[in-house]
C-alpha cells in the first residue's frame, strides 16, 4: 500500500511538471519585451517627414519651397502608446507565468529538518539508533511527499489559469499581429510612397547633372533598404507572436488530446524557433 | 446596417490612397517636362493631401483595433493580477515549509543548550512570520 502511494506521487509529479510552462513563458516574455524595444513605431514616421530632418537629409534649400504632407504626430503617438499597452499587458502576463512556474520557487529541502530531528532523537531516545542510510532515505521520502503534491497542485492551477485565458490571449495577440502586419506595414508602404513623392521626385526633377541624379538615386536606394529591413522585422515579429499564441494553446489544452511527449517536443522546437526569431529581430534592429 | 468601418476596411481604404499617390507620382515623373507650374502645384497639393490622409488612416486603424480588443486586454490584465496573487500564495507555501525546518533547528539548538543558535533560530522564525 505504502509503495503504491509513493509510486503514485512519483507518477503525478512526473506528469504535472511546470518546466514546459516555465520555458515557454520565459521565451514569450523575452520575445514580447524585444518587440517593444525593437519596433520602429508609428511616431518615427513623423520624424521622417519633419521638414528639419528632411532639410538635413536633402541638404537643399529647394525642399523648403516644395509642398510637404502635413503629418499629424499626435495620432501617431496615440497609436504607439496603445501598442505599448498591448505589449506590456502580454509581457506582464508571461513574466508572471514564468515566475509562478519557476521550479525553484517551491522546492522543499528536508535535509535541515531531518538532520535536526536526528540530532534530537540521538539525545532524547538514544536506544532508537537510526543509521545514516535510513536518515538519507527519510530525507528523500519527505522531499518527494512534500514537493510532489505541491507541484501537482501548482501545475494544475497554472493549467486552469492558462485554459481560462487562452481565448482572450489569442484575441489580444491577433490584434497585435494585425496592428503590425496591416497598420505598421501600411505605414511603411506609405513612408516609401512619401519619400518617392516628396523627396525623390522633387530632387530628381531639380537635379541637373548625372552626378546629382546618381546621388539622389543612391539616397533613394538606401531609404528603400532601411524600409525593407523594417518589413522583415515586422514579418518575424508576426511569426513570433503566432508561435507564442499556438504554444499557449498547446500547453493549455493539447496535453489532454495528444501524447504528452509529442506536445513537449513540439513546444521545445517552437521555443528554439522563438529564440532564433528574437535573435534575428535584434540583428535587424542593430 | 452598420455604417462604421472595421479596422481592416480602414486599412483597405488607406492602401487605395497609397496606391493612388504612387500612381500620381509616376505620372508626374514621366510628364514633368510637359507640366506647367500651376499643374505641378496642383499635383503636389493632391499628393500632400493623399499622404496625410493615408498616414492618418493607418494610425487611426490602430485605435479602432484597440477599441475592439479592449475588453480582452482588460481580462488579460485581470489574469495577470490573478497570477500575481497565486505567486504570493506559492511564496507563502514555501515560507511555511521553511518555518517547519526552522522550528526543528530551534528545537535542536535548545536540546544542545547552544545559546547562539537559539537566538539566531528565534530571529529566523520572527523574520519568517513577519514576512507577508
Amino acid at each position: 500500500m505504502k509503495n503504491t502511494l509513493i509510486a503514485a506521487f512519483f507518477f503525478l509529479g512526473s506528469c504535472k511538471s511546470t518546466d514546459s510552462i516555465n520555458r515557454f513563458a520565459k521565451s514569450a516574455a523575452s520575445g514580447t519585451s524585444e518587440l517593444n524595444r525593437s519596433s520602429f513605431g508609428f511616431g518615427q514616421f513623423c520624424k521622417v517627414y519633419d521638414p528639419a530632418t528632411l532639410g538635413q537629409l536633402t541638404d537643399t534649400s529647394l525642399y523648403a519651397k516644395a509642398t510637404h504632407p502635413v503629418i499629424p504626430c499626435s495620432d501617431y503617438k496615440t497609436s504607439d502608446s496603445l501598442l505599448q499597452i498591448i505589449n506590456q499587458t502580454l509581457g506582464n502576463y508571461f513574466f508572471l507565468l514564468q515566475a509562478v512556474s519557476d521550479k525553484k520557487l517551491l522546492a522543499y529541502n528536508a535535509r535541515p529538518l531531518v538532520s535536526s530531528l536526528a540530532d534530537i532523537q540521538h539525545r532524547l531516545l538514544p536506544a532508537l539508533s537510526f543509521s545514516d542510510e535510513k536518515i538519507t532515505a527519510v530525507k528523500g521520502l519527505l522531499n518527494t511527499l512534500l514537493n510532489e503534491p505541491l507541484n501537482y497542485y501548482r501545475a494544475g492551477k497554472l493549467k486552469k489559469i492558462m485554459q481560462k485565458n487562452d481565448t482572450v490571449l489569442a484575441t489580444v495577440i491577433r490584434g497585435y499581429e494585425f496592428i503590425l502586419d496591416a497598420a505598421l506595414q501600411g505605414e511603411i508602404d506609405q513612408a516609401t510612397a512619401n519619400y518617392r513623392s516628396f523627396v525623390y521626385a522633387r530632387l530628381f526633377e531639380w537635379s541637373k547633372t548625372a552626378v546629382e541624379k546618381a546621388f539622389v538615386n543612391n539616397r533613394y536606394i538606401e531609404f528603400l533598404k532601411a524600409m525593407d529591413e523594417e518589413r522583415q522585422k515586422i514579418r518575424k515579429s508576426v511569426r513570433l507572436l503566432a508561435t507564442i499564441r499556438k504554444d499557449h494553446h498547446l500547453l493549455a489544452f493539447e496535453k489532454e488530446k495528444k501524447d504528452f511527449r509529442e506536445t513537449e517536443s513540439e513546444i521545445a522546437q517552437d521555443i528554439i524557433q522563438i529564440n532564433n526569431l528574437i535573435e534575428e529581430i535584434i540583428r535587424l534592429t542593430k | 446596417m452598420n455604417n462604421r468601418l472595421t479596422p481592416r476596411e480602414l486599412i483597405a481604404v488607406a492602401r487605395c490612397l497609397t496606391h493612388f499617390q504612387s500612381a500620381i507620382t509616376d505620372y508626374e515623373l514621366t510628364h514633368y517636362a510637359s507640366l506647367n507650374n500651376s499643374q505641378r502645384t496642383l499635383i503636389e497639393q493632391a499628393l500632400a493631401l493623399l499622404a496625410a490622409t493615408a498616414g492618418r488612416l493607418y494610425a487611426y486603424s490602430v485605435q479602432l483595433e484597440f477599441t475592439q480588443i479592449q475588453p480582452e486586454i482588460q481580462k488579460m490584465q485581470e489574469a495577470a493580477e490573478g497570477l500575481k496573487k497565486f505567486l504570493h500564495t506559492v511564496q507563502k507555501m514555501q515560507q511555511v515549509l521553511d518555518a517547519v525546518s526552522a522550528v526543528a533547528a530551534l528545537a535542536d539548538a535548545i536540546m544542545s543548550h547552544d545559546v547562539e543558535s537559539i537566538v539566531s533560530g528565534i530571529d529566523n522564525i520572527i523574520r519568517m512570520t513577519g514576512n507577508d
